[in-house]
């Protein structure tokens, strides 16, 4: 059964994982050759190599949101265009077939985490760099595990529990938070929304690995 | 288990305005249950709510003795469903399609799903979007068929197609009944497609059941009389009534239902007599019982 959703999955969005694994097998080479340190360099010549490593990390990270929103946008469309109907009428509970549906897209975002990881060995291993620097291909693969993950697992949870809701919702939420945010400062003369915004980013929020630097060349 | 489908006062509301309304059904099990109505009278609302694809304001549903929605998907697995409109994904094959919908059902029978394809003449490797509405039909009907169902429910499903289309998917669904005790709930507006099919009819009108009767009751039971000297109260008639002309002079044109050819005698005793008694195509009775249902319900709003 698994097997069958994944295909269908993988089928609506083969095309753009393709795309976007290319992407970011190159990106790092790219950047990272772009910024190459030659050898005996500089402190200053170091730290704007460095710059280029946060370079790719932003490209990575869009990616990232990027390859959720198709994973979790695809299939979502392709059964709300149709009402639903063959997933409902499938002698399987909605909760399970909503399940396996996420579970298919959530495999496939391994797909470029997979190329991530591929193109920041690369681009590690074809580069150098002072002994004071390290490469982190496996943890910057990792944060755009982590990262497309929670942005999937976000548009996944709206569209599912809102349905065609979802941009009243989303208008309405953004409204809000304007709202809260213009009494906020007018009241106490501090951002509620920047105090929520810190909350979630920072650990233990659930989105603090969208704000970490991902950086490819670290210390 | 007598009845495949049981409904006691579905009720559903589309915003406002009722959809169905206090809906009672009754599927004899390896009966074939024409389910007419005209287009936008609730048949197939009333079909998603007797699968559990909408929620129900009220009344209950059982289906193959599992109560909706509680029990439904234990239902689904023995149902074979034909939605009035192609639900399947666009961008798959036929091979695709029947590959995916046999992993949700553990009766799937993959040789036999292959033969109706052949039968159907549907190309494996077509996608499903490049698909006529004929073959998309044919699919459709594939998909209800290969897991066995105990139960087909098929909401409109020759409607638009061709007349060799449409005779290949009910040829289909005719095989498929004569070789086994399975029940079939077929939706549809075109009566005499039904009076070939089916021997059990219920008829829907403005989200109301409005009669529900072996066909052959149906066929043979509503008829025109030309009655002279008619009287004015109906007391004790054997027969309902379901609507009352004046025609010329004392004559009066009735059309009643549940007629027998001994009822003449309850003219004479009430001092009237039936000079004629016509019979009515399927199609006129179906107008009949509607016409019927709908004045009595203005009165009733009034």
């Amino acid at each position: 059964m698994f097997r069958q959703v994944l295909s269908t999955h993988w089928k609506w969005a083969q095309l753009e994982l393709g795309v976007y694994s290319v992407i970011a097998f190159v990106i790092p080479t790219a950047f990272m050759k772009a910024m190459a340190v030659p050898s005996g360099a500089n402190e200053s010549t170091i730290l704007s190599a460095m710059q280029g490593s946060v370079g790719v990390g932003i490209v990575i990270g869009a990616l990232a949101f990027i390859a959720a929103t198709t994973l979790s946008v695809r299939p979502w469309i392709t059964d709300h265009a149709r009402g639903h109907a063959f997933a409902l009428s499938l002698p399987i509970a909605w909760p399970t077939f909503v399940r396996l549906r996420f579970m298919a897209g959530a495999t496939l975002l391994l797909v470029p985490a997979v190329a991530v990881w591929l193109g920041g060995s690369l681009a590690s291993l074809a580069l150098t760099y002072p002994e004071t620097l390290h490469a982190y291909p496996v943890s910057i693969a990792l944060r755009f595990l982590s990262g497309s993950l929670v942005f999937y697992s976000a548009i996944f949870a709206v569209q599912y529990i809102a349905g065609k809701r979802a941009p009243v919702i989303v208008a309405g939420t953004l409204a809000a938070i304007l709202v809260l945010e213009l009494f906020g400062q007018g009241i106490t003369g501090t951002s509620p929304v920047l105090a929520v915004w810190n909350a979630v980013t920072s650990w233990p929020g659930p989105f603090e690995v969208l704000t970490v630097r991902w950086m490819l060349i670290d210390v | 288990m007598n009845e495949a489908i049981v409904t006691r006062n579905l009720t559903y509301r589309a915003g406002k305005e009722f959809s169905i309304r206090d809906l009672a059904m009754s599927v004899p099990s390896g009966s074939v249950y024409g389910f007419l109505g005209p287009n936008g009278s609730g048949k197939t609302t009333a079909i998603r709510l007797i699968l559990g694809m909408l929620p129900a304001n009220d009344g209950t549903v059982t289906v193959l003795g599992h109560a909706v929605p509680s029990g439904v998907h234990a239902a689904l697995a023995k149902i074979g469903y034909v939605p009035e409109r192609l639900h399947l994904y666009p961008t798959l094959t036929v091979d695709e399609t029947m590959r995916y919908t046999a992993s949700f059902y553990p009766d799937w029978d993959a040789a036999r799903a292959e033969e109706l394809r052949r039968q159907f003449a549907l190309r494996a490797e077509q996608r499903v979007e490049r698909l006529s509405k004929g073959e998309a039909g044919k699919l459709m009907m594939l998909l209800a068929l290969a897991h066995q169902p105990e139960l087909l429910v098929l909401d409109e499903p020759t409607d638009g197609l061709d007349p060799v289309v449409r005779r290949d998917v009910l040829n289909a669904l005719l095989e498929y009944v004569a070789a086994g005790q399975a029940t079939v709930l077929i939706s549809s507006h075109l009566v005499h497609e039904q009076e070939r099919i089916c021997d059990h009819v219920g008829i829907m009108d403005d989200g109301r059941l409005v009669a529900e009767m072996p066909m052959q009751a149906f066929r043979g039971g509503i008829k025109r009389l030309r009655v002279m000297q008619a009287p004015r109260e109906l007391t004790a008639a054997p027969f309902t009534m379901l609507t009352r002309g004046l025609q010329t002079g004392r004559e009066e044109v009735w059309v009643v239902r549940g007629w027998q050819t001994d009822m003449t005698q309850w003219f004479a005793s009430v001092g009237s007599e039936v000079r004629e008694v016509i019979d009515l195509d399927l199609e006129e009775s179906f107008v009949e019982l509607l016409r019927s249902a709908r004045t009595t319900s203005v009165e009733a709003r009034n």
